[in-house]
């Protein structure tokens, strides 16, 4: 046991410096894109101005404060650590520090995708255990069917016709906007919407909050349950052909246990990476879903800052991604470890 | 009184090439408190036996005909029915050990869920100190060193051997009255085979359980059968006592068998062996299923299909027993 225990740790460091040296990985090759497109200091202050009206004496000033004549690698190493320390600079628009924008987008965006995420797997472990259990036979055609449109289908083009569809056609759900923008939104304490109406008991607000979510959720989830759906399938019709299986249901097990307890729990174990990927690619998604359902989140503040040029805000965006999309596989190994005794711990 | 009776048993497996019978027209009995070795080459159909009992055969599979498990008919009990009698009524132990035990859950856990089923249907309370106690006993009865140790492990971290002690000790708690082995020791080295074997042999007596082994050995069935049913390409060619197939096989292929296994004394020479393969089942000769192989076979076997005849206390399907 108790060397199980020194294993794990020593996996867990492993993992956590893999997960550092990734991280500074993606910082370099952020840096070395930026100065390609931006390989002079001049060009790069004119950036952090943020306008074309500038003289030079504010041109060498901004040089000056951000340090952009500086050799290379003290730029990155004094790059790294601004970024370790969550400094990406002022918002050439907002003229604000970067982060304190990212603070009020990240929440927003991730509040919706874990949602969509776990709504995506759940959908995606039942279809594909259904179908894994009705293999060759009519469900498991069904089920094929649905998930093969529902992955096809391209994501603007889902999320459009759903709003199409139930907002503006059966108006059932709102189509714009993250909440009734009549209501007043409850202080941000944790910067999550949801948690925030929940904590200041404000549930018009909460409620209004959950009505709007309802499509860009379910957008993500359609749009992303294919794969996972495929997967869980084709785990779970091997682990069906598997001898203990068959063991357990000559232990004389109900169906329910055999399924939950031994088939699932095993066919599970791949879809535990890729949910991780999935994360990545639903938080790029969500610019795509932001923009549609204008829910204010990451997604459209990226794609506000990619169509007024804001270099700063992207840049930031884009590293924010970039650890989310890491530290998410990193979460996935941890819980690979969890879920598969056998997993990588020696 | 007979545990288990299979009357006209039949199973097909759907597959691309189209449908074949991998068994043909079954007819057996099982006594209760005996053991019996079903013994026939790989492809004879002898896993299909073990799995169309418990009724676990692949979706695919088709079956006809009747198991009476003591009286009832498994082939026409509810599914919820089929389950009781799975576990606690009927309980085969699988070929490969490696792949036999659920690789995310506890040794231990595993153990525990046979006895809470067992628990469950006595209608006695499931505690868990009192369960415990009983899979260690249990552990120890199949000479597993160190229990303890044992049900705190995942399976990948036991070899072959312990696993397919510990696949036996789940089949004891459970307390069937019919043990399937299904191969259990091809798996495994010759030294610990022996040791598993003889394990067998000592639970049957004692628990007084009906066993039934299926090998592709028939030296190793000799050493644990009562009664021995070989089967060749989906069909059993002969059927009765253990000890008189030896004394006196009947068969051409249960001769050739006993033949192809080296006897006590070792005279020099070369080992008997069979030739040829067992006939694919999409390309059944037309004849009898061994007529190509037969050192015997004359012009009618290759013509057709010899019944089941009485010979000797024993059935064999062969023409060299038709004494008309």
């Amino acid at each position: 046991m108790k060397r199980m225990q020194s294993n794990f740790i020593f996996f867990l460091i492993r993992r956590i410096i893999n997960a550092l040296v990734t991280l500074v990985l993606l910082v370099l090759l952020v840096f070395v894109l930026i100065h390609v497109i931006l390989p002079t200091p001049q060009a790069m202050a004119k950036v952090y101005i943020g306008s074309q009206h500038y003289t030079t004496a504010e041109l060498n000033s901004v040089i000056e404060r951000y340090g952009l004549n500086e050799p290379l690698y003290v730029q990155f190493f004094k790059y790294v650590i601004d970024v370790f320390t969550g400094n990406f600079g002022l918002d050439s628009l907002y003229k604000v520090p970067e982060m304190q924008l990212l603070d009020k987008f990240i929440p927003i965006t991730l509040e919706f995708v874990l949602i969509a995420i776990a709504l995506q797997v759940v959908i995606g472990v039942f279809a594909g255990g259904f179908a894994a259990m009705y293999r060759g036979q009519v469900p498991d055609w069904i089920i094929k069917v649905l998930y093969l449109v529902a992955w096809a289908a391209p994501v603007f083009l889902l999320a459009t016709l759903m709003q199409f569809a139930f907002a503006y056609d059966l108006k059932v759900l709102p189509a714009l906007n993250m909440a009734n923008p009549v209501l007043v939104p409850p202080k941000p304490i944790t910067g999550y919407p949801l948690i925030d109406a929940a904590i200041e008991g404000d549930w018009t607000y909460f409620d209004s909050l959950l009505t709007h979510m309802v499509l860009p959720v379910l957008a993500i989830a359609i749009a992303g349950f294919g794969l996972t759906t495929r997967i869980m399938r084709s785990s779970a019709v091997e682990v069906f052909d598997k001898d203990y299986v068959k063991l357990a249901y000559m232990k004389g097990l109900s169906n329910g246990k055999v399924l939950f307890g031994t088939v699932f729990r095993n066919a599970l174990i791949p879809i535990v990476t890729l949910t991780a990927i999935q994360f990545g690619f639903a938080v790029s998604g969500a610019v795509v879903i932001e923009d549609v359902f204008l829910y204010k989140g990451m997604g459209f503040f990226l794609y506000q800052s990619v169509t007024s040029m804001d270099y700063v805000a992207i840049i930031a965006t884009t590293i924010i991604v970039g650890i989310s999309v890491i530290i998410a596989n990193f979460a996935a190994d941890l819980l690979y470890a969890v879920v598969d005794p056998r997993g990588k711990l020696e | 009184m007979n545990a288990l009776e299979i009357r006209d048993l039949s199973v097909y497996y759907r597959t691309p090439l189209g449908k074949v019978k991998v068994l043909d027209s079954l007819d057996a009995d099982f006594p209760e408190s005996k053991t019996t070795g079903i013994v026939g080459e790989s492809g004879s159909g002898k896993s299909t036996l073990g799995f169309a009992i418990t009724r676990l055969l692949p979706p695919t599979a088709a079956v006809e005909g009747s198991i009476k498990y003591y009286g009832d008919d498994l082939m026409k009990l509810p599914a919820k029915k089929m389950r009781e009698v799975r576990g606690t009524g009927v309980f085969m132990i699988m070929q490969d050990p490696f792949s036999s035990l659920n690789p995310v859950k506890r040794v231990g856990d595993q153990l525990l869920e046979a006895l809470q089923v067992r628990y469950e249907r006595r209608g006695e309370g499931f505690d868990y100190a009192t369960a415990r106690k009983e899979a260690l006993k249990r552990l120890s009865d199949v000479k597993l060193p160190d229990p303890d140790l044992v049900m705190s492990k995942y399976p990948y971290q036991l070899s072959g051997g312990q696993i397919q002690r510990v696949v036996i000790a789940m089949g004891l708690l459970l307390e069937p009255k019919v043990i399937i082995a299904d191969e259990p020791t091809s798996a495994l080295d010759v030294s610990i085979q022996a040791q598993v074997i003889s394990l067998l042999r000592e639970l049957q007596e004692s628990y007084g359980m009906t066993l039934l082994f299926i090998t592709h050995d028939l030296a190793v069935a000799t050493a644990v059968s009562d009664n021995v049913i070989i089967l060749y390409a989906g069909r059993i060619m002969e059927q009765g006592s253990m000890a008189d197939a030896i004394r006196k096989p009947l068969h051409p292929y249960t001769q050739g068998l006993l033949k192809s296994f080296p006897s006590g004394n070792y005279k020099e020479g070369k080992l008997y062996s069979l030739k040829g393969l067992p006939p694919s089942f999409f390309d059944l000769p037309s004849g009898c299923r061994f007529s190509d192989r037969c050192p015997y076979a004359f012009d009618r076997c290759y013509k057709e299909e010899p019944q089941v005849y009485r010979v000797e206390d024993r059935n064999v399907r062969c023409f060299l027993y038709d004494k008309r």
